[in-house]
């Protein structure tokens, strides 16, 4: 909402934002370029070293389980898939389990604040940030990238109905829909 | 007609605007940009706009906003028409038509209105009183009584408008952009704090116009507009006009509705109609202002007679003059500062007020002014043409065109009650107000009661300062204000003669209220579901503090001892269109999608709804039918090879050295012999002993296992091991994970299954030897990381091959590669159902329907009598075990040729019509073309013992009966040599 003080009281002018073409872009990306690595203890509190090696977005998604995303396609020696016995700690390979959607654009914030409940705010979800959350029915690990770009990371098979969702979302600025080969 | 009628030169927010031009039950008019509907037919002198709900009078418009209970109007719409819209805020547009409603043929002349003559016959709550005979009668009586009653039309049409919502935090909600609410907004904002000020109106201070004290050394109105200004460029505030906060919740939540855009949506416009925000707010300020009541004499429903700060507000915000010979009917200063108003704008003012002294101000503006004064009755049916006057000097009637009511004010609680809060009479006031309040919510001003312009800025600038820590600044300081002289105390309603309206909307007069409390009804939640009071759209917005006066009054008793009636939202209607926003057809159900769902599109495959899932049923080839390519794909799983997508299957990974006792605990069956790389079926029960869930378990390593489920119940599988393991069994050391998204899988199944493995299996050992029935191996595939099971539903030859999820496509391939010496074809769902039909494997949902155990569905020998599980202890209840029990069974038709009706009961074949005769029912049944005829799983009581009956399989509803014989419930390889082989 614009507001200009003039006369007696002000005036308002509606606009949708930045709406034009390509405020918004969503991009499909099945070609992930990522690594994600899911772990799980037993322990709310993970015990010993501290399980959040340097270079990734950690989110803890649930108790004793966290989710690290990497952004290129670099293997983290230090963390195979499979069970260790002395931390007693469960890691998996999730990365075919997800696939990314990108938003980005001008009224990227604008269209991720109508799906996701949490605080989009950047002094509260600042770039760098990764949070699980939300949109609607879907689960969806969010990173903000950059300013105006964002990642959402959500279930391989529902991949398809987010990008339609988001789509939806988007219509009223005008959001374009892409395919990332 | 020009529409200049009533509209005052100079005067309003746009003086000289642009010409709207608009429609109102087919004739054209003219309004200008900035009006209301509302404001566009005053200034038009259109008096009637509506018919009431149960007695058909004329109706005009009474309020100037959200409060309206009576200029509802149907707006006409391409997208689909509005029904019950309040034309005070409707804004005006180029092409804009709107029809009045609850009339035939039209408002101004109406074939009901001989039901306001026969009103004595219809006094509230007539309709428990009669239409009671003759008692077949009454749906002839509801046809007609929904005929004639009710306001707008709901349309026919599907809503095609556009509408979305949105999410938004905040520190600070600020409902209301009056006075406090413009000073709470000033104050939060130049704190640092993030502010949300909502406005329902265009505008915002509208408070402020006409009001003559100087805030800050300037004018009050030139005050608000650099308050707006200057939080129209601060960064942390949003300022959303044409807004309501429709609903405030617990915990900060609030709900808002945002009218995007009021004309239809331009070619090219792609932005909403509607927006609903559903915000979460660290602290809420509710400045929603006050709501003035009517008065209540008789006939103060006739189109003409308005509240006086409507009144006023048409001319100060419009420029349009509702009246030329005004009477204004008061019992405080307010009704006084609206007369000053409208006469300072050339109109004729008499003002009665019932106090004997008060405010000089409408006299000074030339008004006429009669103490000790009110208004008794109306005259004039289709508009004001006098009002009967009682006056020190006695009773006459006084010429006018319009009467403006000042009774009082209630502060507008609404959505301080949405969360409990219990409004608290002020006798001293006259008025309910907030009483105690939760932590971060505070009313202020008019909505605390408060009317004194420096005690409302002050309050304002408080609440927006409160709980926040950032920079503070000083109230807002006022010079001028008007003191307002104490209210009269209230008239007696029940002195009120004639139809004395108390709820416009409903139509609920004084003698209502006092026919309900002595029928008995004396709670006011009673009264308001016998009389209707205050349950229009409106929710008693005018009416209801009147309404308890009057309750109040019938019962003897003080308005404190009455209280009001439970607020609950939304404010106003909202347009289901934005409640549902995005919820369109298309995206009501998602739908899950394999990784090989392309390539089972590009092969022709009939799509299925699974559960959540998309999964192909089978694949058509050229003209067959249905049962065709069903039959050809079971016959080629049951003599080559085939391969079908069981991704959905629920995998969990489980790991810890607790694994084996936690297996132990949850199935049947016992699990501490179970090696690694083998795998093992199991059952697991629900507390109750019902069959639960099915699937195998394979032994990765040596603490290192991944668990299958049923595609429909992953989820609640997963749950309930969590729930097991962080509740009841914390001191297991297991830790679980769903990895169903992870994998691809598919399974190849056929007797030449072993020849297409060993062509892609890049050097593991497939043979019998090397990978026996239920073993496991982790390996490569086609060059893809894999884990393959040698597991079989089919009942044939079977390997199930998981790679992860993003490679599926490529191994589907591929096998179809593989497989293409063999002219391998892929299989669908519906095959799949016939091949575990032809072996007996039940099915959860089916067989297994939350009734059965593991006995009833043939899998006793499965319990284990060593180890204790979940379930054990109700297995050994008596009822588990009596002879009746509905147990699984083979059903064949006698005469191969005839086919087994679907959703058959089975009955005795001496009494196949017997009431309560069904012995059991048919849980499954399938063409089979293995055997050449109908096969079927059944539920039969005492089953088991059954083998060999003659039975009928009836559905009677379809009107087919099939004789048919009780056999063992396997069809094919009843020794599984072929899966095993």
């Amino acid at each position: 909402m614009i507001m200009k003080g003039a006369g007696k009281l002000a005036e308002v002018e509606t606009s949708a934002g930045q709406a034009g073409p390509a405020a918004v872009t969503i991009t499909h990306c099945p070609g992930i370029e990522k690594r994600l690595i899911k772990a799980i203890t037993q322990d709310a509190v993970s015990t010993g070293p501290k399980f959040e090696p340097q270079g990734w977005g950690v989110c803890r998604i649930a108790p004793g389980e966290v989710l690290l995303v990497q952004d290129d396609a670099a293997t983290v020696e230090n963390i195979a898939p499979g069970y260790d016995s002395d931390s007693e700690r469960l890691t998996v390979d999730a990365t075919s389990a997800y696939q990314m959607v990108r938003v980005e654009g001008a009224m990227a914030g604008a269209l991720l604040a109508k799906a996701a409940t949490i605080d989009l705010d950047p002094a509260a979800f600042p770039t760098g940030a990764f949070a699980v959350c939300r949109f609607g029915i879907y689960r969806v690990g969010l990173r903000h990238l950059e300013e105006a770009v964002y990642d959402c990371l959500v279930d391989r098979s529902l991949v398809g109905d987010l990008v339609s969702y988001l789509m939806d979302l988007g219509r009223e600025f005008e959001a374009r829909e892409a395919i990332k080969r | 007609m020009t529409g200049s009628a009533r509209r005052i030169e100079g005067a309003g927010l746009h003086p000289g605007a642009d010409e709207v031009r608009f429609q109102f039950d087919g004739r054209a008019y003219r309004g200008q940009a900035g009006d209301s509907l509302a404001s566009a037919l005053i200034a038009n002198n259109v008096r009637v706009v509506a018919r009431s709900f149960k007695y058909h009078r004329p109706r005009g418009i009474t309020g100037i906003g959200p409060e309206e209970a009576t200029g509802l109007l149907a707006i006409e719409r391409a997208t689909g028409d509005e029904p019950n819209t309040r034309a005070t805020t409707v804004e005006l547009y180029e092409g804009l038509s709107a029809r009045g409603q609850n009339a035939w043929p039209s408002v101004n002349f109406d074939l009901s209105a001989w039901l306001n003559l026969a009103s004595p016959l219809f006094p509230v709550g007539f309709y428990y009183k009669t239409f009671m005979a003759p008692a077949g009668a009454w749906m002839f009586y509801e046809h007609l009584i929904r005929r004639v009653a009710g306001l707008g039309t709901v349309p026919e049409a599907v809503d095609t408008e556009h509408y979305t919502s949105t999410h938004a935090h905040t520190d600070v909600l600020i409902a209301g952009g009056g006075a406090a609410g413009l000073s709470a907004a000033l104050a939060a904002g130049r704190s640092g704090a993030r502010v949300i000020l909502v406005d329902e109106n265009p505008w915002l201070g509208l408070g402020l116009l006409g009001e003559d004290a100087r805030i800050d050394g300037e004018r009050a109105s030139d005050w608000a507009a650099n308050a707006i200004a200057a939080l129209s460029v601060m960064d942390n505030v949003r300022i959303l006009t044409r807004t309501t906060v429709a609903g405030r919740y617990e915990h900060g939540f609030v709900i808002l509705c945002e009218k995007v855009r009021e004309a239809p949506a331009g070619r090219d416009d792609p932005s909403p109609r509607w927006r609903l925000w559903k915000v979460r707010a660290g602290r809420v300020v509710l400045a929603t202002g006050a709501i003035e009541r009517p008065l209540v004499f008789a006939n103060n429903d006739r189109p003409g007679v308005m509240t006086a700060s409507a009144a006023a507000g048409y001319l100060l915000r419009h420029g349009v003059l509702p009246g030329s010979r005004i009477v204004v009917a008061t019992e405080n200063d307010s009704g006084h500062a609206a007369g000053a108003h409208l006469a300072q704008a050339g109109a004729q003012v008499t003002v009665l007020d019932r106090r004997d002294t008060g405010t000089a101000i409408a006299a000074e503006a030339g008004a006429t002014v009669e103490w000790s004064s009110g208004v008794l009755d109306i005259k004039g049916a289709r508009g004001v043409r006098a009002a009967r006057a009682a006056t020190p000097k006695g009773e006459r009637w006084l010429d006018c065109d319009l009467v403006a009511m000042a009774g009082g004010w209630s502060p507008a609680l609404h959505l301080y009650a949405h969360t409990g809060g219990k409004p608290v009479w002020d006798e001293a006031r006259g008025m309910f107000v907030p009483g105690v309040s939760e932590d971060g919510v505070i009313c202020v001003g008019a909505s605390n009661g408060s009317f004194d312009l420096a005690d409302v800025l002050r309050q304002g600038h408080e609440a927006g300062l409160a709980g926040g820590s950032g920079a503070t600044s000083p109230a807002p300081n006022v010079e001028g204000a008007r003191s307002e002289k104490a209210s009269a105390a209230f008239a007696n309603l029940s002195d009120a003669g004639g139809k004395a309206f108390v709820d416009l909307q409903g139509d609920v007069t004084v003698a209502d209220l006092s026919l309900a409390v002595r029928e008995g009804y004396r709670s006011i939640e009673h009264v308001k579901r016998y009389t209707t009071l205050g349950m229009g759209t409106d929710q008693g917005k005018l009416g209801n503090v009147n309404g308890v006066r009057a309750i109040a009054e019938a019962r003897g008793e003080d308005v404190s001892a009455i209280g009001t009636t439970r607020f609950r939202p939304p404010y106003v209607p909202l347009p289901m269109g934005a409640v549902a926003a995005h919820q369109s057809p298309d995206l009501r159900h998602p739908m899950r999608r394999t990784a090989a769902h392309d390539l089972h599109e590009e092969a022709g495959c009939v799509w299925l709804h699974a559960g959540a899932w998309l999964r192909p049923q089978f694949y058509r080839q050229g003209t067959e039918t249905d049962l065709e390519a069903v039959n050809r794909e079971v016959m080629a799983v049951r003599e080559n090879v085939s391969i079908v997508d069981v991704s959905t299957l629920g995998k969990i990974e489980m790991a810890g050295p607790d694994c084996i006792e936690f297996l132990n605990r949850i199935y049947t069956n016992g699990w501490s012999t179970l090696k690694i790389g083998m795998g093992r079926y199991g059952i697991m029960l629900r507390e109750d002993g019902m069959v639960f869930d099915d699937g195998v378990t394979m032994r990765l390593a040596e603490d290192h296992y991944v668990m299958s489920t049923t595609s429909g119940g992953a989820g609640a599988v997963y749950e309930w091991m969590t729930r097991l393991l962080e509740t009841r069994w914390s001191d297991l050391r297991v830790v679980l994970t769903p990895v169903t998204e992870q994998w691809f899988a598919a399974a190849l199944a056929g007797p030449k299954a072993r020849d297409v493995l060993a062509r892609v299996c890049d050097g593991l050992d497939v043979s019998n030897e090397g990978l026996p029935f239920m073993a496991g191996r982790v390996g490569t595939i086609a060059g893809i990381p894999a884990r393959i099971f040698r597991i079989s539903f089919s009942g044939e030859l079977s390997y199930e091959i998981n790679v992860p999820a993003d490679r599926g496509a490529e191994l589907w391939q591929a096998l179809l590669e593989a497989g293409a010496p063999e002219n391998m074809e892929p299989y669908g769902l519906e095959s799949m159902g016939v091949l575990r039909l032809e072996k007996g494997h039940f099915v959860i949902g089916r067989e297994a329907e939350g009734r059965t155990n593991p006995d009833d569905i043939g899998l006793g020998r499965m319990v284990s009598s060593k180890k204790w599980f979940i379930g054990k202890e109700a297995l050994g209840l008596p009822e588990m075990t009596v002879p009746n029990r509905r147990q699984l069974v083979g059903v064949v038709p006698v005469d191969p040729s005839q086919r087994i009706p679907y959703s058959a009961h089975l009955v005795l074949p001496d009494r196949p019509d017997e009431i309560g005769g069904a012995q059991g029912w048919i849980a499954s049944l399938a063409y089979s073309p293995t055997l050449g005829h109908d096969i079927a799983l059944a539920l039969l009581e005492g089953g088991h013992d059954r083998i060999g009956e003659a039975l009928i399989a009836s559905a009677p509803i379809a009107g087919k009966k099939t004789p048919v014989t009780v056999v063992a419930p396997h069809f094919y390889d009843h020794e599984g040599s072929r899966q095993i082989g």
